[in-house]
């Protein structure tokens, strides 16, 4: 028996990198996981991947900068899988414009990383809030070490990030009394695009490695840590920004 | 087959309350646990918690001040155990000043806090050292909201666990390298102190009550996050100091 078995789970930008491997991880633990994102082809790879651990998948095309849509999402997880109990936010903007200096950054592009990454993170929480009120529940976001540290040629993606990182905290406050535990993951993880310039043109990532020398595998480093904040191990930790990147936030 | 099986283990100030109750939990997990303390006495309910839980332990008496009888006891540990995997820094001062202003602290109270605290978690983590350069290890410092948050009353106390996270992050970040991984736990946890205060002055202790609602369980809340902390899940995690405190921080 899984630690998580009977428990069910959202994971918003359920077709990203990060969150197909955290499906996996958590589905290999028991949980139901439905995953919520821009489209049906969006979260073909993440019904793959909980497929292939054998779990219960369900998922749910839905514009993340529409609060009514979200709404209706999480109620019908909530409908189909009897509750939700956590409640994993990873979504970015897909125009996520990773390396822009404040001033060209646009006010499109600014608006996007912020519907999509906070806004929407408020959102998914206001929608599964109902859910968790009565029961207690847990809510994990995601942050980014270029939201604490202002990471040059990062701002505009850190300037959103740190927003996550305020709503995290305000929430696990004012939440605490329903026994709704909400902290943040700040990950440093390997993803395609990463892999691909690791091997061609690795010298544009030459000084960047982590201090303890690997890039962080998503299931075994960032998905165990994921795993211990959604289990009653961590029932007495909440408000917390927890960087889990090779040691990179103690670099900057 | 427990997670820490044939793991050996180094608990400083193993004497302390929350240290007897993680030296169960861990000895539960199939951890061979020694514990480091000023005196004989000081070790009897260490020695008891473990046999309690059928694990096997190792008391050594020790004054934290010695660098040289730490690197002693420190070997015998090897030398008896085969290894020394996991190192947890528990110990405080017995003077410790909890509700001192500054301008009352003494000279010999404050060099008590800083020798037993942060300087003895250096050089019991410098005579661990040489067992961990080679196959790496787990270090967790107990750390305070109280070096974070300058409360008043609990100063002397605070600025020797501010020093323990400075040193929590130079040493991960040096030892990252060794695969050492050296974190800090800041707890909140019930004491029988607390207890006492709690049933007999309900009114003292109601302003400082978490918002999560209840005072940490030292087995329960502590002991997992620690537990945690020094095993694979959080290979990925290092130079962090972690708030285990129901919201404590967030207030500060």
């Amino acid at each position: 028996m899984g630690e998580l078995t009977g428990k069910t789970l959202i994971v918003a930008g359920g077709g990203g990198h990060v969150a197909k491997a955290l499906a996996k991880v958590f589905a290999r633990e028991g949980a139901a996981v439905a995953g919520i994102d821009i489209s049906d082809a969006a979260l073909e790879g993440f019904t793959a991947a909980v497929k292939e651990v054998g779990g219960r998948s369900l998922a749910i095309a839905c514009d993340l900068r529409d609060w009514d849509a979200l709404k209706a999402a999480a109620d019908r997880v909530a409908k189909e899988f009897g509750s939700i109990d956590i409640l994993i936010y990873t979504a970015t903007a897909r125009t996520n414009p990773v390396w822009k200096g404040v001033e060209e950054c646009t006010h499109a592009e600014m608006t996007e990383l912020m519907e999509v990454g906070p806004n929407g993170n408020l959102g998914m929480m206001q929608a599964v809030f109902p859910y968790m009120k009565e029961k207690g529940g847990k809510i994990i976001n995601f942050g980014s070490g270029g939201g604490r540290n202002a990471t040059v040629g990062l701002g505009p993606y850190g300037v959103s990030k740190a927003a996550v990182h305020s709503l995290t905290k305000v929430a696990a406050k004012e939440w605490a009394k329903y026994k709704i535990n909400v902290n943040s993951i700040l990950p440093n993880a390997m993803s395609p695009n990463y892999a691909r310039t690791l091997k061609e043109e690795p010298e544009k990532l030459a000084g960047t490695m982590p201090p303890l020398g690997w890039i962080g595998d998503p299931e075994r480093d960032i998905g165990r840590v994921a795993l211990f904040l959604a289990t009653s191990a961590s029932d007495y930790v909440t408000g917390q920004n927890l960087p889990v990147d090779g040691g990179v936030d103690m670099m900057m | 087959m427990a997670e820490l099986s044939g793991k050996t283990l180094i608990i400083t100030g193993g004497g302390g309350h929350v240290a007897k109750n993680l030296a169960r939990l861990f000895a539960r997990e199939g951890a061979a646990v020694a514990g480091l303390d000023i005196s004989d006495a000081a070790l009897e309910g260490f020695t008891a918690a473990v046999k309690e839980v059928g694990g096997k332990s190792l008391a050594i008496a020790c004054d934290l001040r010695d660098w040289v009888a730490l690197k002693a006891a420190v070997d015998r540990v090897a030398k008896e155990f085969g290894s020394v995997d996991i190192l947890i820094n528990a110990a405080t001062a017995r003077t410790n000043p909890v509700f001192k202003p500054v301008e009352e602290c003494s000279h010999a109270e404050m060099t008590a806090l800083m020798e037993v605290g942060p300087n003895g978690a250096l050089g019991a983590m410098q005579a661990v050292f040489p067992y961990m350069k080679e196959k790496g290890g787990k270090i967790v410092n107990f750390g305070s909201g109280s070096g974070r948050g300058a409360l008043p009353g609990l100063g002397p106390y605070g600025i020797s666990k501010a020093a323990m996270h400075s040193l929590t992050k130079v040493a991960a970040k040096e030892w990252a390298k060794y695969r050492i991984n050296v974190n800090g736990v800041l707890p909140f946890a019930m004491t029988p102190n607390m207890a006492r205060t709690m049933k007999e002055e309900p009114e003292k202790i109601t302003a400082y009550m978490p918002p999560l609602g209840w005072a940490g369980d030292s087995e329960r809340d502590i002991g997992r996050v620690v537990l945690f902390l020094t095993s694979s899940a959080s290979d990925y995690v290092t130079g962090q100091n972690l708030p285990v405190d129901g919201g404590v921080d967030m207030m500060m």
